[in-house]
């Protein structure tokens, strides 16, 4: 093992940043205690290789994973969750590549779902996406500093991300286990009682009240969320791709209650999260001759033809999270990264046997 | 008092792997392999580019690819065949 020595927790502090180990937020010093002691947990060799990270095509193995790991402030226990999230967005499907480097806005997403949830108490309720549950936190910024150390994307350098994107720092979320439907995990193809991480790159969550929780037609409910998500500029409206769709719980369940399954909930918006040509006409986002753009899939000749946002039923993602709230029943929509890349992968969590 | 030891968490590069496109040290002549991302702010300046090689150092065949995905690494397809019929390449993304 490589190591570099200082004379103070200060110092040690202090020269994190100055090796450039963190993107700005203060990290845990890696010492070598912490991570013997985590090494001791997984009983793993510390140079068994996990994989290559793009685009500075560092490799990853046991050991340095576990130093970006206790950097983010892991527990032991904490550190399979990021292992299955890493081993997903290796997956060459995922094109980490270019989500690392792109000019938009993406960021990996991790969705943990499963029994795992309560055991690690990762916050899946009142402010899901923000802070206050250690859980979510370290496990989303581990993430974040293995994409820095190991895949090298530094601002202004390989990522190009015009604009950037706050779940760059941490990205973490945990599903519900209290919800209507079968979970995320279980819809791709995973036992019901297996933990679960699915990451999946998009952009920051939009913000959705529904007001699901009073005494309206439901129909309602299905407009505001499809007007909501079919907005001109954005990236699954012009070039297509998966992205999820964040229920709250008291819109899940209002779904549920008036007979809508996950899949009818897509249908339903499938239908109606849609734009007019004449309006995409005027996003320039994509040009007209690109594969992805939206003029593939409609006729384009008349401007009072529908665009659709979801052009493929098993693009959107569904999950439920947050708190139950007030009677708005708050939602949220992450666009993807069109199809280029990003897509949602899904990986059992392997802890050490006892 | 006791210094603090830290494991270095940044990690070695990895090697490149399969075949790479020898290098020449003069490109008059050679056949040449042109690869982009395709993407609209690319397209012009890489028409002239192309343009200006094969002029400027007659160059004896240009082939040009677009990658299928603007977004993501080239497929090996691509790769392969531009080595097979090339000696010099150039690639150029945009976004």
């Amino acid at each position: 093992m490589e190591i570099v020595e200082a004379d103070s927790i200060e110092q040690a502090i202090e020269l994190t940043y100055e090796l450039g180990w963190t993107d700005g937020l203060p990290v845990v010093p890696p010492t070598t205690v912490l991570i013997q002691k985590a090494l001791d947990y997984f009983k793993r060799d510390p140079e068994e290789v996990l994989g290559v990270v793009p685009p500075a095509n560092r490799i990853a193995t046991v050991e340095n994973v576990v130093m970006n790991c206790i950097m983010a402030g892991c527990l032991p226990e904490h550190i399979p969750v990021v292992f299955a999230a890493l081993e997903a967005v290796l997956t060459p499907k995922f094109n980490l590549n270019g989500v690392q480097a792109t000019t938009n806005c993406v960021a990996p997403l991790i969705i943990v779902s499963g029994p795992v949830v309560e055991q690690l108490n990762f916050n899946y309720g009142d402010n899901v996406f923000g802070g206050g549950a250690r859980a979510n936190a370290v496990v989303g910024r581990a993430l974040r500093l293995i994409l820095w150390n190991l895949g090298g994307a530094y601002p202004g350098d390989i990522d190009r991300a015009t604009l950037g994107h706050p779940g760059k720092y941490a990205y973490c979320i945990a599903e519900r286990p209290d919800l209507p439907w079968e979970p995320i995990h279980v819809e791709r193809g995973f036992n019901v009682d297996e933990s679960c991480v699915t990451v999946f790159a998009c952009e920051s969550p939009h913000h959705i009240g529904t007001g699901s929780g009073y005494d309206y037609p439901v129909e309602d409910v299905f407009y505001t969320l499809a007007d909501s998500m079919a907005t001109a500029g954005n990236n699954n409206m012009c070039g297509g791709g998966q992205m999820l769709l964040i229920l709250g719980p008291m819109t899940a369940h209002r779904l549920r209650e008036e007979g809508y399954d996950k899949n009818s909930v897509r249908r339903k918006l499938q239908e109606l999260a849609t734009r007019p040509v004449g309006l995409m006409k005027r996003s320039h986002f994509l040009t007209s001759d690109h594969p992805y753009h939206w003029s593939h899939n409609v006729d384009a000749s008349n401007d009072e033809a529908r665009v659709p946002l979801i052009r493929n039923i098993d693009d959107l993602l569904v999950t439920v999270a947050g708190g139950w709230g007030s009677g708005s029943g708050f939602c949220a929509f992450c666009p993807g990264w069109m199809q280029a890349g990003g897509f949602a992968e899904t990986r059992s969590i392997k802890f050490p046997r006892s | 008092m006791s210094k603090i030891v830290m494991g270095v968490p940044v990690g070695k590069p990895g090697e490149a792997s399969g075949d790479t496109i020898a290098k020449l040290p003069e490109i008059r002549g050679a056949r040449v392999g042109f690869l982009s991302n395709g993407h609209l702010s690319i397209v012009p300046f890489w028409n002239c580019f192309e343009a200006e090689v094969q002029s400027r150092w007659e160059t004896t065949q240009i082939t040009s690819y677009t990658k299928p995905n603007t977004f993501a690494p080239a497929p090996d397809d691509i790769i392969k065949d531009m080595a097979s019929k090339s000696e010099i390449a150039f690639a150029g993304v945009c976004a």
